[in-house]
């Protein structure tokens, strides 16, 4: 059955205009996500991962432009849409949660009234007791304890988990339809990470939201997503289902990734895998895969021309020539 | 290039040789420092403005008074308070006239040079009227409660009036007949030595004082911290009064006064800045690595926080400048006939009514002035903070 | 059979707060004692999360901070004890990489300054010759001595780190610290800054101290590790044991909350993670401090701390289950 999907991302080219030049943050980038998916989008600094995602919501600095493309959100397109539209689509269909809880939370008004104010801005017509009454079972949804007494206290009481936690109340307040991690649990220690997943997920249970979770952690979407996004360079390498991503792997750069973090289990002194060279420099892009200069089995077409989306099966697609069926020689490199 | 039927394309599939991947490249192009503050100081309009300006005042007060010809304690009495435009009348025969309100007349080319003066042919004291003669006309200079009227022989105005410029004096001369245009640039020399004197000795023992506070904290700081701000407790003119009074008037002894009084201020923030510096990790790797403190201050806490520094000095000119103004104009700063432009100012407000010429002018160049370096020091704020860049 | 040891920490204890004439501020007892050995070449890993104390103990033990008790023998010198004067000479053999590579070069100065600046402390060799130095110590972690003259903010961060490394081992030193030196690059580059560190370490005969929190890292680059938690040591062991078989019961839910890259397994984890917060080191439970989180709580470990006992061979555990 063909449902329209929740978001379209067609051919999404974002740049920002510096005095260096033009940095081409996201370059065609195109993907769907349909109602109650968590999708992980992957990619390292420089990726354009966050870029990608604030653009779908036109959160960018002002240097920043979406320079082509298309963002049909519930069939409507972000695009065109006018402020009035915007600011209803970021109050009451999009919740977002960064990196960083301490900057997101303003440090000199008490959590709870934060949490009324997001809740009154989609709802005018709700009083300020009902508010408080939302706001205290929010807490209670991401498992704060003592929700009331929470309520009352300031950002800086909190720990960084708890902070977190506030941030993803304010972000469900308005039950969203999408909701966007950027790096939630990077600032976290390991033992909090841990229990912010949990909380991830459970809450994909109870509310029936899309997710969209940025990481730079394959542990953190193992254990989260069911499907997979790679980015690198601006462009998407690889998207498929968790398993396809992990256990077929088809792209250069997710092989290497995986290899590049050390194995527990593993015993012995051997070298680290880890692939070689920076990043490419979003200013002057390659003009062919942006990954070639780090690949071990780069070609020359690789250098001349980017490589088109290859499809594995219908959820899983790699932009690389090694899967052209021209191609000649060995079979098709998968998932080692 | 994605969309591009693949079918179509050439694909050579050899591998790529080692050498054609990249080596360790490094970001975009190389500004420096300065030179990016350079580049966004020059965009702001503003400030480039303000720069000119300064640099005109400067050019002006140092090589104007070379160049007017006249010193600034010459007097004149004759042509005392005589403003910067004047008007001459013109009688039937072409002579020009310019009737001074002391109640001379002098005789006048046409462009507004004033020659000499006409002396009176009698006065008539009960009609208060003076008379005069000149190429065998009579005129009549009558000056009773109506105004001052300078009448001809058929007691009627003259028949052309205008008025220009005054050639003798740019900027007319002041109530014994100096003129104020050089007193203006001289005073402008003074009040620029000011204000780079104080500035500069206000960063150096700003400098040091907050530095080694900030560096060495605990007990130090707080107690340094403390003297600062008893000392900032009570308002700054008080000090530079009693300061004038124990030293006496003149220019070495008022930029004593302000440079002993103005680096509270400053000591403050460098030591804020150093503080906020100190934690930062490539402080700790100096430390790590065995630099003195000494070295640590002047390599790396200093470069790092110049640019409020630079910022706060700017702003603080036009400080310096209103209160040598002040100082002199209450007459405990510069000593006469040295003029300054806080001494213009108390020459000029004696006159207001008569001679508004004699205050306006020191005023304007002083909010000039302190306008300029306002702009400019806002200018370099925003050029020096890291966060604005784009 | 006498190990040697090439430092020692004993008892380390080191409180924040409490002086100041007329601000008291409550005392933070970040490394409240400590006490490790590492033994020359090799590398000795310490993990813990936010507020355990691992980079206080770190900047101690290069007496960034001065200890309030304890001592940190290095060579047979209690370096805890010298006065500055005295320390310089061990400031050249003991060198320390910090986490932050955007914060731990100083923006205003080239990368020949930056990198040549521990000569100068140390006056190794005349002016002429540190171009020369610097050259080999860059290309030593791989970068091209033509970038000395530019500035920080030209490189990236994996870039950055090197140029840190360089500087620390521009002096030969004997020691170097590694405080978090990975944990803000990006995980790609993380494996090619840790394989440099291991080969300097051939090259160089270096020893190690590798703090960080990303656990996989630290057991692979690290013989032995410590785990620490508020301020506290609970588990010494050798790395490949301490995965293996971990006996504390905070080490246990440490060990499960890292997330696995591999679908299959991450399902199948327990669901069961360590509830409650850190608790803060300005006011840490009595007795054992994890007591507040740990599943197998008893009314002991209110009362009285748990000290380090040898439970198997070399492996360390202070816990009252033992």
């Amino acid at each position: 059955m063909n449902v329209q999907p929740l978001l379209e991302v067609n051919n999404l080219r974002t740049s920002f205009f510096t005095f260096s030049g033009e940095v081409q943050a996201v370059r065609n980038v195109s993907f769907d996500l349909v109602d109650g998916e968590i999708i992980g989008v992957v990619g390292e600094s420089g990726s354009g991962k966050s870029v990608m995602c604030l653009s779908v919501i036109r959160l960018l600095h002002e240097s920043g432009q979406i320079v082509d493309g298309q963002i049909l959100f519930d069939g409507k397109n972000v695009l065109e849409m006018s402020k009035k539209e915007l600011r209803r689509l970021r109050n009451n269909q999009i919740g977002m949660v960064f990196q960083e809880p301490m900057t997101s939370l303003n440090p000199t008004i008490r959590v709870g009234t934060q949490i009324v104010e997001r809740i009154r801005a989609f709802n005018k017509q709700i009083s300020n007791v009902q508010a408080r009454e939302k706001a205290e079972k929010l807490l209670e949804m991401v498992k704060i304890p003592d929700a009331k007494l929470h309520l009352e206290k300031y950002p800086f009481e909190l720990s960084g988990g708890m902070r977190q936690r506030v941030m993803f109340a304010i972000a469900i307040a308005c039950d969203p339809r999408l909701l966007i991690l950027d790096e939630p649990t990077t600032a976290l220690d390991v033992t909090i990470q841990s229990q912010i997943l949990k909380l991830i997920r459970n809450l994909q249970d109870d509310t029936d939201a899309s997710i969209i979770l940025i990481t730079h952690n394959l542990g953190v979407v193992a254990e989260t997503c069911k499907r997979v996004i790679v980015i690198y360079g601006g462009m998407i390498m690889e998207e498929g289902l968790i398993e396809e991503i992990f256990y077929k792997t088809a792209h250069q750069y997710t092989i290497g990734l995986k290899k590049s973090i050390p194995d527990v289990n593993k015993v012995g002194g051997d070298r680290l895998f880890s692939i070689p060279g920076s990043p490419p420099s979003l200013l002057d892009p390659p003009k062919g895969c942006p990954f070639y200069p780090r690949c071990d089995k780069a070609m020359k077409v690789c250098v001349e021309y980017c490589p088109p989306y290859f499809q594995l099966s219908p959820t899983h697609r790699s932009m690389c020539w090694l899967l052209d069926p021209e191609m000649p020689g060995q079979p098709n490199q998968r998932g080692q | 290039m994605i969309g591009i039927q693949h079918e179509q394309l050439v694909k050579d599939w050899t591998p790529l040789p080692q050498e054609d991947k990249y080596a360790e490249t490094t970001t975009g192009i190389t500004l420096s420092y300065w030179q990016d503050v350079r580049r966004r100081l020059f965009r702001n309009k503003v400030a480039v403005a303000s720069i000119f300006v300064i640099i005109m005042i400067m050019l002006a007060s140092i090589f104007g008074p070379l160049l007017t010809g006249k010193s600034y304690d010459a007097q004149q009495l004759a042509l005392r308070n005589m403003p910067p435009r004047i008007e001459i009348q013109t009688a039937k025969d072409g002579t020009n006239f310019y009737v001074h309100p002391d109640l001379k007349v002098f005789l006048a080319e046409d462009n507004g040079y004033v020659r000499e003066e006409l002396a009176p042919l009698s006065a008539n004291l009960s009609d208060k009227m003076f008379i005069f003669e000149h190429n065998g006309n009579l005129y009549y200079l009558s000056f009773s409660s109506d105004g001052l009227k300078y009448l001809d022989e058929d007691q009627q105005p003259l028949p052309q009036r205008k008025t220009t410029w005054n050639k003798n004096y740019l900027l007319g001369t002041d109530s014994i007949g100096r003129d104020m245009l050089t007193r203006l640039l001289y005073g402008g020399r003074i009040s620029l030595l000011v204000a780079f004197i104080v500035t500069i000795s206000t960063m150096l023992i700003g400098v040091i004082y907050g530095g080694i506070s900030g560096y060495y904290g605990g007990n130090t700081d707080i107690l340094m911290m403390r003297v600062v701000e008893i000392l900032m407790a009570i308002p700054s003119i008080i000090y530079i009064i009693l300061l004038m009074v124990y030293l006496g008037q003149g220019v070495y002894n008022i930029l004593i006064a302000l440079a002993l009084t103005s680096w509270l201020g400053m000591a403050q923030l460098v030591r804020g800045q150093v503080l906020g510096l100190k934690e930062q990790e490539f402080v700790l790797a100096a430390k790590s690595v065995g630099i003195s403190p000494f070295k640590i201050i002047l390599n790396h806490l200093l470069p790092n926080s110049i640019g409020p520094i630079i910022v706060s000095a700017t702003l603080s000119i036009p400080g310096a400048i209103a209160g040598e103004a002040f100082m002199s104009f209450i007459g405990l700063g510069v000593r006469p006939p040295m003029p300054s432009w806080g001494i213009l100012s108390n020459e000029g407000i004696n006159a207001i009514r008569t001679s508004p010429y004699q205050i306006l002018l020191p005023s304007i160049a002083i909010s000039l002035t302190m306008f300029a370096f306002n702009f400019l020091g806002d200018g370099l704020r925003d050029a020096l903070d890291p966060k604005l860049r784009v | 059979m006498e190990k040697q040891y090439l430092i020692e920490v004993k008892n380390l204890k080191k409180y924040f707060g409490g002086g100041g004439f007329l601000n008291k501020k409550p005392v933070v007892k970040a490394v409240d004692d400590v006490s490790f050995s590492i033994a020359k070449g090799e590398t000795f890993g310490l993990i813990g999360e936010s507020g355990c104390g691992k980079s206080t103990v770190a900047r101690t033990m290069i007496r960034l901070y001065n200890p309030t008790s304890g001592s940190v023998i290095f060579e047979g010198t209690d370096i805890a004890r010298l006065g500055e004067i005295e320390l310089i000479p061990y400031r050249r053999r003991i060198q320390m990489i910090f986490q932050d590579p955007y914060a731990s070069l100083d923006p205003r100065m080239t990368v020949k300054r930056i990198v040549s600046e521990p000569l100068t402390a140390h006056k190794i060799c005349p002016v002429s010759e540190y171009e020369e130095r610097v050259a080999e110590s860059l290309r030593m972690v791989g970068l091209e001595p033509a970038h000395m003259g530019k500035y920080p903010h030209e490189f990236s961060g994996g870039q950055r780190q090197r140029i840190s490394i360089a500087r620390a081992i521009i002096t030969r030193p004997d020691f170097i610290i590694c405080d978090e030196p990975i944990s803000a690059l990006d995980v790609s580059i993380q494996a090619q800054v840790v394989n440099m560190l291991q080969s300097l370490q051939e090259q160089m005969k270096l020893t190690y101290c590798f703090i960080a929190h990303d656990l996989a890292m630290v057991k692979y680059i690290s013989k032995r590790m410590a785990v620490m938690y508020v301020g506290q040591l609970v588990e010494v062991s050798p790395s490949e044991e301490l995965y293996r078989a971990p006996l504390h019961p905070y080490t246990i839910g440490l060990m499960g909350a890292i997330p696995i890259a591999d679908p299959k397994i991450a399902q199948m984890k327990d669901e069961v993670s360590i509830k409650g917060e850190i608790p803060s080191p300005s006011n840490p439970p009595s007795g054992c401090r994890f007591r507040t989180r740990c599943p197998e709580v008893r009314d002991v470990c209110k009362e009285i701390i748990p000290k380090l006992k040898e439970i198997t061979p070399n492996h360390f555990v202070a816990c009252h289950l033992f």
